[in-house]
């Protein structure tokens, strides 16, 4: 087909035409261009972060809940164990945790509750018996509190003998006392479940161990408390025992509440958008002269746990969203000079959040998501106006508002047990979204954000 | 085929180098400006398709795989910004009533006394569909059948599209011939 002359001379006159774009065209993609390298690196750093907390946290799992595996795992029998029994034979060991009342804490009551467990060397087969009675059953009118046998609980100066059996490493002993602590968990004793992580730590003592079970597990997240201690002495015969004034006695859950305090930085981006094509040069002069600067919040909240894991969180929080301006200044018979300022958006807000944190080991993981209300917003800073090429204060412009209204936020959290007071450590990616423009509905260009940000902080059981 | 500073500057802008996309920029920016000049209506407007040409393509630039002219590969990513802004401005192909002019034999002197900013201007004179519709099948080389789904309209009415903008090219010729007369 003829080509029609009409194309031909366009094409040939205007196909290889060359124009030259304006000189600031240039500064607008390279402004482009270092918001994205650095929204680029921002995110690779939180994603690295978030893979080192999912797999610390995936390492204390797996650590925590392998069983060691062995050749011969020997019959699983009741029934205390010799003294003697070295720990390189089969070992089967008696746990025997019974109720009683606690006017008389040293005797043995008839409606008591046994959690025998038996265990190989290392086989590590756990069986828990549930007999005649549950703690819930006689926490109304008993106030028991759990003791042994008289027999079996060693006396008030119960000193153990290096020389009667040489003691497991913690270790080894660590699946004897769970099952042992488990007994001692209404919820879990019923599901059979064993879950290391219900202590915390053992030291050894002498030729006996010293138990310390975690504080939420009985006052909180359990349905146990401890009268008076948190201690329990472990004998030489590996006998679950507790002495009479560190009696366990079963009651409801009181402490809920727990204190969170984090901070940490943050990238905020900006999303300027024109009213309309009229204002397209003011949208070009700011977007070629503002880019995001270091962001940074922090957050007071107290947590309400709920049943099954779920919680509600409500708090007071303080953010920075920063901005840098960047100008260029005239000076006289001189290459213009380049100025910096930091723009910022100073927000205090109450965030309100939902959450869920997943039954772990020593860290645990968690969600939560909801509104974060907006309660003032200040705006510190300047934007460049496309008139002047200058910079124009914002209190001058009358461009934002006093309040951001309400934004969005999501919430990971990897928490991780400092010491034995119920403190734990958290450390926390957070993404929160402010859907509604900071700027007045006069000012012809919106400016929304979003922020992602890496809180670390400490979360605190209340007593 | 490549020349080696141009591959260079295109290895150099995937690393995300500032200098190799500046590199880029300047070697490519007169080229493209004219592109968009001929699709948009205002030199606002081709400034801001073209600006956001490079962002394309320094974001696409994984994809360019160092076969073919380079400079074909920005140009046609250009031209899709371009269509991509028309469309969505378009609610519907300006009509200008001209189903009627004749399409008249033209005296083959006329053009050469035309210079390329006349031919530009009357090209960006056209309404805007027309514009888009004349530019990539006269300019471009598209098929009407590459121009109807680029555009998502009947390959029909890109044929009808280009002969409105041919009819309306002479006109403005002949306007511009008797006023030079």
């Amino acid at each position: 087909m003829s080509e029609h002359p009409l194309d031909r001379i366009f094409r040939e006159r205007l196909a290889s035409r060359k124009a030259g774009p304006t000189d600031h065209l240039w500064a607008g993609i390279a402004a482009k261009q270092r918001a994205i390298r650095l929204r680029r690196r921002l995110m690779y750093a939180v994603a690295i972060l978030a893979a080192l907390c999912i797999l610390i946290a995936g390492f204390f799992m797996v650590k925590g809940s392998v069983a060691i595996p062995t050749e011969d795992a020997p019959t699983i029998e009741q029934g205390p164990v010799s003294t003697e029994t070295p720990r390189s034979a089969p070992l089967a060991q008696h746990i025997d945790v019974s109720s009683s009342s606690t006017n008389d804490k040293s005797s043995l009551s008839d409606d008591r509750r046994s959690a025998s467990t038996s265990l190989a060397s290392a086989g590590r087969e756990v069986q828990i018996d549930n007999t005649t009675t549950t703690l819930a059953e006689q926490s109304s009118n008993l106030s028991p509190s759990l003791s042994l046998p008289q027999s079996q609980i060693p006396s008030q100066n119960f000193k153990p003998t290096p020389t009667t059996l040489s003691p497991p490493t913690p270790r080894e002993n660590l699946q004897d006392l769970t099952a042992a602590a488990n007994a001692l968990d209404e919820d879990k004793y019923a599901q059979n479940k064993i879950i290391e992580s219900d202590l915390q730590d053992i030291e050894l003592v002498e030729s006996g161990y010293e138990l310390s079970l975690r504080d939420d597990l009985f006052e909180s997240a359990g349905r146990l408390s401890r009268s008076k201690s948190d201690r329990m002495l472990i004998g030489e015969d590996y006998v679950f025992s507790t002495k009479a004034e560190h009696a366990i006695k079963p009651t409801r859950l009181k402490n809920r509440f727990e204190l969170e305090l984090t901070v940490g930085p943050a990238y905020s981006n900006q999303i300027l958008k024109a009213s309309s094509e009229l204002f397209r040069e003011d949208l070009d002069a700011r977007e070629i002269s503002e880019f995001p600067h270091l962001s940074y919040s922090g957050v007071v909240r107290l947590k309400y746990r709920l049943a099954n894991g779920f919680s509600l969180t409500g708090g007071v929080g303080y953010t920075a969203i920063r901005n840098r301006l960047e100008y260029e200044m005239p000076v006289p018979n001189e290459d213009p000079e380049l100025i910096e300022r930091t723009n910022a958006l100073r927000l205090i807000e109450i965030p309100l959040m939902l959450g869920y944190e997943f039954p772990g080991e020593k860290v645990k993981l968690g969600i939560s998501a909801g509104p974060v209300v907006n309660l003032s917003t200040q705006a510190d800073g300047a934007y460049l106006s496309a008139e002047t090429q200058m910079p124009v204060g914002f209190e001058e412009g009358g461009v934002y508002d006093q309040n951001a209204g309400l934004a969005w936020r999501f919430n990971l959290s990897a928490s991780y047990p400092l010491g034995r007071g119920g403190t734990r450590l958290l450390v926390e990616p957070t993404f929160s979204h402010y859907p509604r423009s900071f700027t007045q509905d006069s000012y012809p260009i919106s400016e929304r954000y979003w922020v992602a940000g890496l809180q670390v902080g400490i979360r605190k059981l209340l007593r | 085929m490549l020349s080696m500073n141009e591959k260079e500057l295109i290895e150099g802008a995937l690393k995300g180098k500032p200098a190799s996309q500046r590199g880029l920029f300047d070697r490519y920016a007169p080229t493209l400006m004219a592109v968009c000049l001929r699709y948009c209506k205002t030199r606002t407007e081709a400034e801001d398709a073209l600006q956001e040409s490079f962002m394309r393509i320094f974001d696409k630039l994984g994809q360019y795989n160092f076969q073919g002219s380079f400079e074909g590969w920005v140009r046609r990513l250009c031209v899709n910004v371009c269509l991509r802004t028309y469309q969505r401005k378009r609610a519907t192909f300006e009509q200008s009533g001209l189903e009627t002019i004749p399409e008249s034999a033209m005296d083959p002197t006329a053009f050469s006394r035309l210079g390329e900013q006349e031919l530009l201007d009357m090209v960006a004179s056209l309404p805007e569909g027309y514009r888009i519709v004349f530019n990539l099948y006269a300019i471009e080389g598209y098929s009407h059948k590459e121009i109807g789904e680029a555009l998502g309209i009947q390959e029909a009415s890109s044929r009808s599209q280009l002969l409105k903008a041919r009819k309306l090219l002479q006109q403005k010729i002949k306007t511009s011939q008797r006023i030079a007369i």
